[in-house]
């Protein structure tokens, strides 16, 4: 089944961004890291897609591609990433890539603390990027960034938009890392795990302004995370990713009611509830992620998989268990198999120890 | 208030730096073998009379300590004499001064101007072959001599190609053709090893600085690569670069421009110096070495505030 087919079946009517086959692979020393393999996704117009899986899944290098920002001698890039009128962000040249960055796609990014030069007041770091793409005086540009400030939450904002980045605190400076990325009006917000490096109280608020800013302007968000709880919060479709691949893909509520993939079982198994008694360990997926270097054959999860069974050394396609449905997973169990195996204790998830075999 | 604390800190501290470097200037010359200076200034056929007389009256046969308070007492009054000719340190000094200054300011310029190129040059061609060339060049300017570099340079330009005039110093005044004429060659050899290793040092930060977040922030700006270049990488690598500078000119002017006026017979202070070091001469020894120390002193309180100008995270810390 092509995904094209998948596409059309799609409720998305109206989408901003469409992501197919994007693969991206490294040469290192070591050999070839094939860090994205074959990844396709779509965002629609004002929707959040979350993208979620743990280190080394290739969600962040899929986002980073995007914005042409993996481009490197030893890089390769194939597949393609359209926007809404066509443009081609993969194989854009360096200068169309440069218009299209900061202007209609915007990203920020984990560490807040590290993202903005430090020798600049932040006013002026949102007024560089205003500059970069429109022709407005420098005056102008600073009091559009000022009302920029003043939008995401920034108390005092024409005072300080004259400070200087260490003079803000974490949460602060993501606000200011927002502000600079819908200075332009993009069409898509890229948010690369934006809330990890902050504390837990501040991320509920970023998380809410993100979404506050996007029911005001129409921003598409893709959201690059590995927190289900922040998934729960504001996304409206999951992409789940393992190992440069997608596993799983569907709509939120579904991901948490009816999770296909086991992977997906292993990462809500390892999310502290606070409706059931606690155990003594947070249940956790076994083994590590896969060498990139040398990816199993067939199922990239099958070593870490408790329901591992002779047909998983043949390659999983993405696919629909049930006609028109848009929740696909890559997982050879059939769907009776996957909803009698992801109970354990009454529960979705993995028990503590994988103990389970199974065939 | 506090930058008031922080300014008397430094003051106290620049004091206590000048006397510790005047008191062991001054011992040194104690500890020396041969280091007698009534025997040189009575002369090669001096009686031990005329010696014991000269001692006495030079005060030589004092204490150490008030000795060393009559010698302090004579250069704050700029009164200070050689022991060797009778002129004072001061007139000899001011009668050097323009040629050495020449030869650090120019040789200063020299090298941070192509320290920078090289280093960015390098950073931006990392691994091949100029960078390659780059750091060969930057290594082989490091570890030459400059005593070795500036009379390799002396014998092949001035006496075999004729490219350049002999040693000796025209004033700027004078013919400012013949003085850059003149400089040209101790101004590479000084510059040399400065190159090589503001070469080096630029490299790397710039390439640490190319892939932090911050950089990463300004390509996803849509900055031109260019501006990322210069307002988001250089600028921040710079400021580690500006503070060395001011270090080095201090160093170079309190004491490396020695060897380089000694090999093209400039006749600056350094030379001055060299004379005078040979001639175990103290007073002009201990005058350029307290100058120098002053100098260096000074030179580090403007790189603080040069610190504070070029990094705003430095400016909230400090007041």
């Amino acid at each position: 089944m092509s995904d094209i087919e998948v596409f059309q079946r799609a409720p998305i009517t109206d989408e901003v961004l469409r992501v197919e086959h994007l693969k991206v692979s490294f040469r290192t020393e070591r050999g070839v890291v094939q860090a994205v393999d074959d990844v396709s996704f779509r965002v629609g117009r004002g929707e959040v897609l979350a993208i979620v899986g743990e280190s080394g899944s290739g969600k962040s290098v899929s986002a980073m591609t995007l914005m042409g920002l993996t481009r490197s001698p030893n890089a390769t890039i194939s597949g393609s990433a359209r926007l809404a009128d066509g443009t081609e962000l993969v194989t854009a040249s360096d200068r169309d890539l440069q218009r299209v960055r900061g202007s209609r796609v915007a990203m920020i990014f984990q560490d807040p603390m590290s993202a903005l030069t430090p020798v600049y007041r932040v006013g002026d770091q949102i007024a560089e990027q205003i500059r970069a793409h429109e022709k407005v005086s420098k005056a102008a540009a600073r009091a559009r960034a000022v009302e920029l400030l003043e939008r995401v939450g920034i108390p005092r904002a024409a005072e300080r938009s004259r400070a200087y980045p260490h003079q803000f605190s974490g949460g602060m400076r993501q606000r200011v890392m927002i502000a600079m990325a819908l200075s332009c009006s993009p069409e898509i917000l890229i948010a690369d795990e934006p809330t990890t490096a902050l504390d837990v109280t501040i991320q509920s608020q970023i998380l809410a302004e993100i979404e506050d800013l996007r029911q005001e302007t129409g921003v598409a968000v893709l959201l690059i995370t590995h927190d289900l709880g922040v998934v729960a919060e504001v996304a409206s479709r999951v992409v789940v990713m393992y190992a440069g691949r997608v596993v799983e893909e569907c709509e939120v509520h579904e991901i948490f009611k009816d999770p296909l993939h086991p992977y997906t079982w292993g990462l809500l198994g390892s999310v502290p509830r606070i409706d059931k008694v606690r155990p003594d360990r947070l249940p956790t997926i076994q083994g590590s992620p896969p060498s990139l270097l040398r990816p199993p054959s067939g199922c990239h999860f099958k070593t870490r998989c408790p329901h591992r069974f002779a047909e998983c050394d043949r390659e999983p396609e993405l696919r629909a268990l049930e006609p028109n449905s848009v929740h696909r997973d890559r997982c050879h169990l059939s769907l009776q198999d996957k909803r009698a195996l992801r109970i354990v204790d009454g529960a979705i998830g993995l028990p503590i120890p994988v103990e389970k075999e199974l065939s | 208030m506090d930058i008031a604390i922080f300014a008397l800190k430094r003051l106290a501290s620049a004091i206590v730096v000048l006397f510790a470097v005047s008191v062991l200037t001054f011992l040194i010359f104690f500890a020396i073998p041969n280091g007698d200076p009534a025997l040189r200034l009575a002369g090669r056929t001096a009686t031990a009379q005329t010696i014991a007389t000269v001692r006495h009256d030079y005060g030589f046969d004092r204490p150490l300590w008030v000795q060393y308070g009559k010698v302090m007492k004579q250069i704050l009054d700029g009164s200070i004499q050689s022991y060797t000719q009778h002129v004072t340190v001061f007139s000899q000094i001011k009668r050097g001064l323009p040629a050495t200054l020449s030869l650090a300011i120019g040789a200063a310029i020299i090298w941070l101007i192509v320290g920078i190129v090289l280093g960015v040059i390098g950073a931006l061609r990392a691994g091949k072959a100029t960078d390659v060339a780059i750091s060969t060049f930057s290594f082989v300017g490091i570890s030459a001599p400059s005593f070795v570099l500036g009379s390799i340079l002396l014998y092949l330009l001035t006496y075999k190609l004729r490219i350049f005039p002999p040693g000796g110093y025209t004033p700027i005044t004078q013919n400012p053709i013949q003085w850059a004429e003149h400089l040209v060659l101790p101004w590479v050899t000084l510059a040399v090893l400065y190159i090589g290793v503001y070469a080096q040092v630029l490299r790397s930060t710039v390439l640490d600085a190319m892939t932090t977040d911050a950089v990463r922030t300004a390509h996803a700006k849509g900055l031109s690569p260019t501006r990322v270049m210069i307002k988001h990488v250089l600028r921040v690598s710079l400021i580690p670069i500006a503070s060395l500078w001011g270090l080095d000119f201090a160093a170079v002017l309190g004491g490396s421009t020695l060897v380089v006026e000694s090999v093209f017979n400039l006749n600056g202070v350094g030379q001055y110096a060299a004379d005078s070091v040979r001639s175990l001469d103290v007073p002009p020894v201990l005058v350029i070495t307290l100058l120098g120390a002053c100098f260096v002193v000074l030179m580090n309180a403007i790189v603080d505030v040069l610190y504070a100008v070029l990094d705003p995270r430095i400016r909230t810390t400090t007041s």
